[in-house]
């Protein structure tokens, strides 16, 4: 593989990729509840996957009955852009699978809304990075759970390392801005710092890990997948070395935080943005089981009123209290609830 | 004056926010500067921006045109705004 | 149709010029301040 020497002033352009201290600092005078729809849409567009990874956080791999159409895709597509939300990230299930996921994004650019692309790049090859270079996305994410194929198809059933690779180097090809994400597990911890180089060496602007969050999928296999502290101690000192080590080069980015930090944290400020999932439904937040709404039923304006509301209603509260107090709750995560439920 | 593709404004309750979407910069601003930012959206030119709101606000008339013209060189600094289609980046 | 290049969600009517009688609000210089260090965009990465 060759080395890329990334153009500095193209990592410049964006800034942090994701939260830490940053987010501490909110901006004065100013909280989630101020802002009139969210800032930033995380959406969920389809179930469906061709791997069955052992720590997928929407236990993927299968298609909801009742996911939605092209048409009510394209309408929640017109309500963004209505309301004037300047980011957006897709993921799925694997978003590639979706029939209309170009016809989204087509939609998404032409109204100049910042999106990002979360795939396991399996079905990225060179036409279809190409599509996405006309785009001009503002990334795409690749899923690399090893810097070996043993680590990472260990983990991602079913998957390929090989294609993944050869979905960063098209992506990287026709200029599109590519990031790798990577899960620590027991499984391929200690590739981390081998991982790092290789997606320098791939010309990656973006390297992004943490701690696994311990929900779905990842929840069930826990005990099978969860880093001991000690090697958990041992992967932070590696980022720690490796982030400065590519300073000004490629961004070294981890969330150093669990999900039950992030828990604690959201209780207090919850951000402004919106999780949806396949099916329409509007979550508050990965970790927590709890839908604030329907885009089937009601507009994303109004949805986004009622997780304003939501995140002070006492059963969910109540609840979140709960799961920091047991994180062995965060198994709850995929079973739904309307937040007016009893919890 | 237009403003480039990949900037989105926002007024919200604490003051118009103003998103690049290309470098994730975001910037923000006061009353004036959102009023002058919806005027420059429904198409006034500098001229009419002075005459508008030198009309509109109790000062100097010189030391309105002069901080309107400061703020749109800012904004045009900050790729917020461009003279014209052409110079978009 | 000329697309907009940016909307404003203003929710208040245009700007309107103080009529002639009416007192008119103090100037102050507009600021436009970067807060890009304090505002996040993109609140969270998934790691899946």
């Amino acid at each position: 593989m060759s080395i890329a020497v990334e153009d500095n002033n193209k990592l410049s352009r964006l800034t942090n990729p994701g939260p830490d201290e940053q987010l501490r600092a909110i901006l004065e005078g100013s909280s989630f509840d101020d802002y009139n729809s969210p800032l930033f849409i995380a959406w969920q567009i389809n179930a469906a996957c061709n791997l069955g990874c052992l720590h997928c956080c929407e236990e993927a791999g299968h298609s909801m009955p009742d996911e939605m159409t092209k048409s009510e895709a394209l309408d929640f597509c017109r309500q963004i852009a209505e309301l004037n939300i300047p980011y957006m990230a897709i993921s799925g299930g694997e978003p590639l699978l979706c029939p209309y996921i170009f016809d989204v994004c087509e939609f998404i650019r032409e109204n100049n809304i910042s999106l990002k692309i979360e795939t396991n790049g399996e079905f990225i090859d060179e036409k279809v990075a190409r599509r996405f270079a006309e785009l001009k996305l503002r990334s795409v994410q690749v899923s690399l759970d090893g810097a070996t194929a043993d680590a990472h198809e260990r983990l991602r059933v079913a998957g390929d390392w090989k294609k993944a690779i050869e979905a960063c180097e098209h992506l990287v090809n026709y200029g599109v801005n590519t990031e790798i994400v990577f899960v620590p597990t027991k499984f391929n911890i200690h590739e981390i710092g081998d991982a790092i180089d290789m997606a320098y060496s791939m010309g990656a602007y973006g390297f992004y890990t943490g701690k696994t969050m311990r929900i779905g999928r990842a929840a069930k296999n826990w005990d099978i997948l969860c880093p001991s502290e000690e090697e958990y101690e041992k992967f932070f000192d590696v980022l720690q070395k490796k982030t400065a080590a590519y300073e000004g080069k490629m961004k070294v980015y981890y969330y150093p935080y669990d999900v039950i930090e992030e828990l604690k944290y959201r209780l207090e400020a919850p951000s402004a943005s919106l999780l949806v999932v396949p099916n329409g439904k509007v979550k508050l937040i990965g970790p927590l089981p709890f839908i604030c709404g329907d885009l089937k039923k009601e507009s994303l304006s109004r949805i986004w009123e009622n997780y304003k509301k939501a995140w002070q209603n006492p059963a969910v509260v109540e609840f979140t209290k709960k799961v920091i107090a047991d994180p062995k709750l965060l198994a709850e995560s995929n079973n739904w609830r309307e937040v007016n439920s009893e919890s | 004056m237009n403003f480039t593709e990949h900037t989105k404004i926002r007024k919200e309750k604490f003051g118009t926010v103003v998103f690049d979407t290309l470098t994730e910069k975001i910037f923000i601003t006061d009353q004036i500067g959102g009023q002058i930012l919806q005027l420059i959206e429904q198409g006034k030119d500098l001229p009419e921006i002075v005459s508008t709101l030198g009309n509109s606000y109790d000062g100097d008339k010189k030391n309105i045109e002069k901080d309107i013209v400061e703020f749109t060189e800012q904004l045009k600094s900050s790729n917020i705004i461009c003279e014209s289609v052409q110079e978009q980046v | 149709m000329e697309k907009r290049q940016a909307e404003i969600n203003t929710g208040q009517s245009a700007v309107s010029q103080a009529k002639e009688g009416e007192v008119k609000k103090k100037w102050q210089k507009p600021k436009l301040e970067d807060v890009s260090g304090k505002v996040m965009a993109q609140p969270y990465i998934r790691f899946t």
